[in-house]
């Protein structure tokens, strides 16, 4: 498990990335709660967007290795690429698992309305998986860090708006309400919307089931080994 | 690179252009997320196909789960045509029947669907053949290539076994020249030089006149096989830059001037035959395409290179390419890790350098 | 002189190939607003006016603020890191050229938002008023947006906390103005959004010079034009002592 611990050494070593890791979450508690829409306090609605944000920076990692020629090394080193990738995505989860952790539980502590909190957290944490994999495939498209980050952000304010994230998705005209289906931010929304009103349990392992769904088709694509 | 690798790009695109379909169709129906959870699950069987190499029968796992969604997502219909592309790929081209047979039965007669599935099929089968043909022209090419690389190697084995040749006949001859002196030349020198001392000490008129005879004997016996050794020493043929002086004086109707420095005994004899073919070459080649009057050759030889030019004053550019015996000798020249260049900008200019090889111990 | 001078049109053509930069200050622009032109349709304001027409105006100056990243990019790039000997060693003044290129930048982050007026205004129909009123105002707070970026790099020795910085300019501006979530009326708030909030500033300036309440509007737009003074004298003591 040496690289899971350098791993986790390097995502947390500068004080800047500590900062935006772990003031986020505990900044997102004390957001404001929306009037009529969304039904859970804002920073609870954008935490989906900010989970991708930080996966796709951590994963810069990877990037990083790449670019430097890391990967090379590592590719003649006896570890293997399956072990290589597992132990720096586990990392990456590990942070965002203490993430949810601080922003469901501290929402708890401080008496926020959050209806389902427990449920909350798993459905925080099965979307963590799905945007690992699929920050891991994004990069697998790059060279280049900072353009794999611009073009990412280009991507997902539009996401944002058309899965449900920033805007209710019964807004939407037909067309964009079906396409936002197709993206994991949808499935995050509906789940919200299930831990809000209550359904039945199917409906919330479909969510899930989803966005593991989603998580293994990231996996597959994005753990292409790549030596530039 | 795989020769086939288009292929497989091409597969990858047609498996991607049939979930478009798939999406698009599901874009028109009534469907609700029933459609994105089949085609994500095909887009992810898809993946693992691309990544990883799966059993051929891996076709089973698209047809279960387009017949288990077809009662929630009608168009899963169209995903079959999907699971024929896969079995037809792999050489199941007859799925085709059962699958279509299954699509007449399940569904009120749609044209379309048995017009996509049957183009499936004939894509998914040209595809499949061209597959195979391109594996099996990659396999005779490595073939070839192997071929090639092993008489690459038989050459290089040649090339060396010439040189212990060379050695070896060198040895030989050394050999004949010191038995030759030591058993003939040096017992009658030795008898002479024996009589000679013993003619000084005998008193005897007639006893000292047989002596000097004998020395007589044998020194003209000594004299004969020194003349018959080095008679046989000295090679029937020219070797070196003899060679080539006499090859420029047989060219005779041409007026070849011939010019050689540096020290000529350096040369080794592959060198030598390899300059000699080359000096040939040009000389045929300006007797037979060139108008010129008067043929420069010049032969360099330094501590580490021989070099062999040879300018005619022509001017005929025609812009021929090299023919075969120029193409042999540029491939003999690079065996020798040597070069051979031509060139026809002004007069025919041949040039031929190799490297010489320090003799080995 | 004359040799920087020379350089614009390069430094115009640069700036015109970085796709990157095109497509975050241009592409997703029309993208989102277009989502807005669908997601909004006939809605109406308070005041009567279609709701999508407050919308585009505020995002097509949201991403005016986004505009001072090129500059940061090229001063960066030519000034401080990959080119910076080359341009030492040009026979040209160094503090003309970093205006040259500044000027360029905010000169192709206008052109963008004219870009996005026209887009809006002809394609989806928003009443924007007068066109040269609204250039104007978008000019300034392109002005503004680059003179803070240009402090940025000038301050802080850190490339990469100053492209960040910028960005939490950029974000904090649209944050505090309310957009992503409404933002509680404290007094503090209230005054940073009336007096120093560029993005409001010139939202208001536009919105005010629609109704035909100028006087407003000049208010407005004075407090831009204070902003850009007072940022331009920070930005020319920083850049004497860095440049």
């Amino acid at each position: 498990m040496t690289v899971f611990h350098y791993v986790l050494k390097r995502s947390i070593a500068n004080k800047t990335s500590l900062l935006i890791l772990f003031l986020f979450p505990v900044v997102a508690i004390f957001l404001p709660s929306g009037e009529y829409w969304p039904h859970l306090p804002y920073g609870y609605q954008y935490f989906g967007i900010f989970i991708l944000f930080i996966s796709l920076k951590l994963s810069g990692l990877i990037l990083e290795d790449r670019m430097r020629g890391i990967a090379k090394k590592l590719s003649i080193a006896p570890i293997s690429h399956f072990s290589y990738l597992a132990q720096n995505l586990l990392a990456y989860f590990l942070i965002l698992v203490l993430q949810c952790l601080i922003l469901v539980y501290g929402g708890v502590f401080f008496g926020k309305e959050l209806y389902q909190p427990f449920w909350l957290l798993i459905l925080f944490l099965t979307f963590s998986m799905a945007s690992i994999a699929f920050a891991l495939m994004w990069i697998s498209f790059f060279r280049n860090k900072e353009i794999s980050m611009l073009i990412f952000m280009s991507m997902i304010s539009v996401i944002a708006l058309i899965g449900g994230v920033l805007i209710p998705i019964e807004l939407l005209p037909e067309v964009l309400q079906k396409v936002a289906i197709t993206l994991p931010t949808f499935w995050l929304a509906w789940g919200i919307d299930w831990i809000i009103f209550g359904g039945e349990v199917k409906e919330f392992l479909l969510v899930n089931g989803m966005l593991i769904l989603y998580m293994f088709l990231f996996l597959i694509i994005g753990s292409v080994k790549k030596l530039h | 690179m795989r020769v086939y690798e288009r292929y497989f790009r091409f597969v990858i695109f047609w498996r991607i252009a049939q979930l478009l379909i798939l999406a698009h169709l599901w874009l028109l129906s009534t469907t609700d997320f029933e459609g994105i959870v089949f085609i994500l699950l095909l887009l992810i069987v898809m993946s693992i196909r691309i990544r990883f190499s799966i059993t051929k029968w891996s076709f089973l796992i698209e047809l279960i789960l387009c017949i288990a969604f077809i009662p929630y997502f009608p168009f899963a219909l169209y995903g079959l045509a999907i699971a024929i592309f896969e079995a037809a790929i792999v050489g199941k081209w007859w799925l085709f029947f059962p699958i279509t047979i299954l699509m007449i039965v399940s569904h009120p007669l749609d044209l379309t669907l048995i017009w996509y599935s049957f183009l499936t099929v004939i894509v998914g089968n040209f595809t499949y053949h061209s597959m195979k043909e391109r594996k099996q022209l990659e396999k005779t090419l490595d073939m070839e290539r192997k071929e090639k690389y092993e008489l690459e190697r038989i050459k290089m084995e040649l090339l060396d076994a010439y040189f212990e040749v060379e050695k070896a006949a060198e040895l030989k001859e050394r050999n004949r020249i010191s038995r030759e002196l030591h058993d003939h030349l040096g017992h009658d020198l030795t008898g002479a030089l024996l009589a000679i001392q013993a003619y000084e000490q005998v008193d005897n008129e007639k006893q000292a006149h047989g002596l000097l005879e004998q020395v007589k004997i044998r020194l003209s016996r000594s004299t004969t096989r020194l003349r018959n050794t080095v008679h046989n020493l000295t090679p029937v043929t020219y070797i070196g830059v003899e060679r080539l002086q006499r090859i420029v004086a047989d060219a005779e109707p041409l007026f070849v001037e011939f010019k050689y420095n540096g020290n000529v005994d350096n040369v080794s004899s592959q060198s030598w035959m390899m300059l000699e073919a080359c000096l040939k070459e040009a000389i045929t080649n300006v007797s037979k395409y060139s108008n010129a009057t008067k043929t420069e050759v010049e032969l360099d030889v330094t501590e580490t290179l021989v070099r062999l030019k040879i300018h005619d004053n022509g001017t005929v550019t025609k812009k021929s390419v090299n023919g075969s015996g120029i193409r042999s000798l540029q491939l003999r020249a690079r065996t020798l890790k040597g070069s051979l260049t031509i060139d026809r900008q002004n007069g025919y200019l041949l040039v031929c350098v190799l490297p010489l090889q320090r003799r080995r111990e | 002189m004359m040799r920087v001078l020379r350089t614009i049109p390069y430094t115009l053509i640069r700036m015109s190939r970085d796709y990157i930069t095109l497509l975050l200050l241009l592409v997703v622009p029309i993208i989102l607003i277009t989502i807005f032109y669908f997601v909004l349709g006939d809605m109406k304001n308070q005041y009567g006016d279609l709701a999508f027409y407050d919308t585009a105006q505020l995002m097509t100056l949201v991403f005016q603020l986004f505009g001072g990243s090129i500059v940061i990019a090229y001063i960066q790039d030519d000034l401080f890191s990959a080119r910076r000997q080359r341009i030492l060693v040009a026979p040209m003044s160094l503090p003309l050229y970093a205006l040259s290129i500044s000027l360029c930048g905010m000169f192709f982050s206008i052109f963008l938002g004219f870009l996005l007026v026209l887009f809006t205004g002809v394609g989806l129909n928003v009443e924007w008023g007068n066109v040269f009123w609204v250039m104007y105002i978008i000019a300034l707070l392109a002005v503004l947006s680059s003179l803070v970026s240009l402090i940025l790099i000038f301050s802080v020795k850190n490339i990469k906390l100053a492209e960040r910085l910028s960005d939490v300019y950029g974000i904090g501006c649209v944050v505090l103005a309310g957009l992503f979530f409404p933002i509680p009326d404290y007094p503090v708030i209230t005054f940073i959004n009336e007096y120093l909030n560029p993005l409001l500033l010139a939202a208001n300036a536009i919105s005010y010079a629609q109704s035909n309440l100028f006087s407003d509007a000049y208010i407005y737009m004075f407090r831009l034009g204070i902003g850009i003074v007072i940022t331009f004298i920070i930005v020319y003591v920083l850049g004497r002592r860095k440049i």
